[in-house]
């Protein structure tokens, strides 16, 4: 390995720039997903907070509650269901954008081997959400 | 039960579930399925759903923290991930095919091997392994603070790590779990990564593994609101607390508490999970 407290290898410094950027990205879309999810939780609980819970038995939500397209459109229209979902699925896409943009920022410097892996990734992950019914 | 009361009671019991996740370094579903399914009687497939949603929560709140410290390989990350976002596709599918008994007896198993890697000895320092020349090419080796200085390490077994990944993002997909303690203990074992580098870029790989396989459930309505807000707003508070104070505590009795409260809830999931027709 060397000496282990040597100076350290040239990908770590390349990295820190990155790592950066992708911290301050996680941080605001976490805090956009938390208050979508508060203001859908409040605004659900005063429609529904009275009425038992049916989750002992499963069954599937209605498609409006299921797909993106419905689920922006639903919250569009202030739906409480719909504001929670767009927080779910907001924080849904952090991952797949948190590697979108580590590709962007490797393209820059032109490390095409992980840019080829994290964009592999995000079209498994595209795939689940897309296709996943 | 009113919705009001359900909400409350998830929203403490999330709480507790982030806390106790990050300060032993497995996630929250590993408790917070059990607390839906025993505690609360929510049927088990909704349960993953919402799991799914705190691991994401939990793995971006702290991977923000953890990339600025600099302890996330960021390559070995992006490398592996993959891997897990295939098997948690594959796991997800999976989890169509089973009944809701079989998940829980699948799951009380694997929460007895989460309990048993977790409380595992630590390798021991032998000899220095042989180089790998995939690592050597792909720039993984990178280097992690320690007491104020840099400390260089190098990568190994990247292949076998991937076939490991591979089945441990199956178990993510399959049962709304980080795998945190199968993906660790690859890195840790196989790839001979520094313990803390190990646990950031799991939790750096959980994000993408559980948003792989939360894609497809959402997609099949797995994914209630009425339990995921709670969850949401519970768990995050809870682990950015337990990361808090992680460096504060000692950890050991409470990695003891833990690991005999998950193994009681393991059994009797199985029990519970037998007893449906698993």
């Amino acid at each position: 390995m060397g000496d282990p407290c040597g100076p350290p290898p040239q990908p770590r410094a390349n990295s820190q720039a990155v790592e950066h950027v992708l911290s301050t990205f996680l941080r605001a879309v976490l805090a956009t997903a938390v208050c979508l999810g508060l203001a859908g939780g409040i605004y659900y609980l005063v429609q529904h907070g009275s009425q038992p819970v049916p989750f002992d038995v499963f069954q599937p939500l209605p498609e409006d509650l299921c797909s993106p397209a419905g689920i922006v459109s639903g919250a569009l229209a202030g739906h409480a269901s719909e504001l929670i979902q767009l927080a779910v699925l907001l924080l849904l896409l952090t991952p797949p954008a948190r590697e979108l943009l580590a590709v962007g920022l490797l393209a820059q410097r032109q490390e095409w081997g992980f840019v080829a892996v994290g964009l592999a990734s995000v079209l498994v992950m595209s795939y689940g959400l897309l296709f996943g019914s | 039960m009113s919705t009001l009361t359900f909400s409350v009671l998830l929203w403490l019991g999330s709480i507790v579930a982030g806390l106790l996740g990050a300060m032993t370094g497995l996630g929250g579903g590993i408790v917070l399925i059990p607390f839906l399914t025993l505690a609360l009687g929510v049927d088990i497939r909704y349960a993953i759903g919402a799991s799914l949603v705190s691991i994401i929560a939990v793995s971006s709140g702290s991977t923000a923290a953890y990339l600025r410290q600099g302890f996330t390989n960021l390559r070995v990350g992006m490398l592996l991930e993959l891997a897990t976002a295939v098997g948690a596709i594959g796991g997800a599918y999976l989890a169509g095919l089973f009944s809701p008994g079989r998940l829980q007896v699948v799951f009380g198993i694997v929460l007895l091997v989460t309990i048993a890697l977790t409380n595992r000895t630590r390798r021991k320092n032998g000899g220095e392994p042989k180089v790998d020349p995939l690592a050597q090419r792909l720039s993984l080796a990178s280097s992690y603070p320690r007491d104020g200085v840099r400390v260089a390490y190098d990568v190994h077994g990247v292949g076998l790590a991937g076939s490991v990944m591979l089945g441990a993002g199956a178990l993510s997909g399959l049962l709304g779990i980080g795998a945190g303690a199968f993906k660790v203990l690859a890195m840790d074992q196989i790839m001979k990564l520094p313990f803390k580098v190990s646990t950031t870029t799991s939790n750096f790989m959980m994000g993408v593994t559980a948003a792989a396989s939360a894609g497809v459930y959402l997609s099949r309505g797995y994914i209630h609101p009425a339990i995921a807000v709670p969850v949401l707003l519970g768990t995050l508070p809870g682990a950015v607390m337990g990361s808090a104070v992680l460096g504060k505590v000692r950890t050991g009795g409470l990695r003891l508490v833990f690991s005999i409260v998950v193994t009681i809830m393991a059994v009797r999931m199985i029990y519970q999970g037998v007893g449906a027709g698993g």
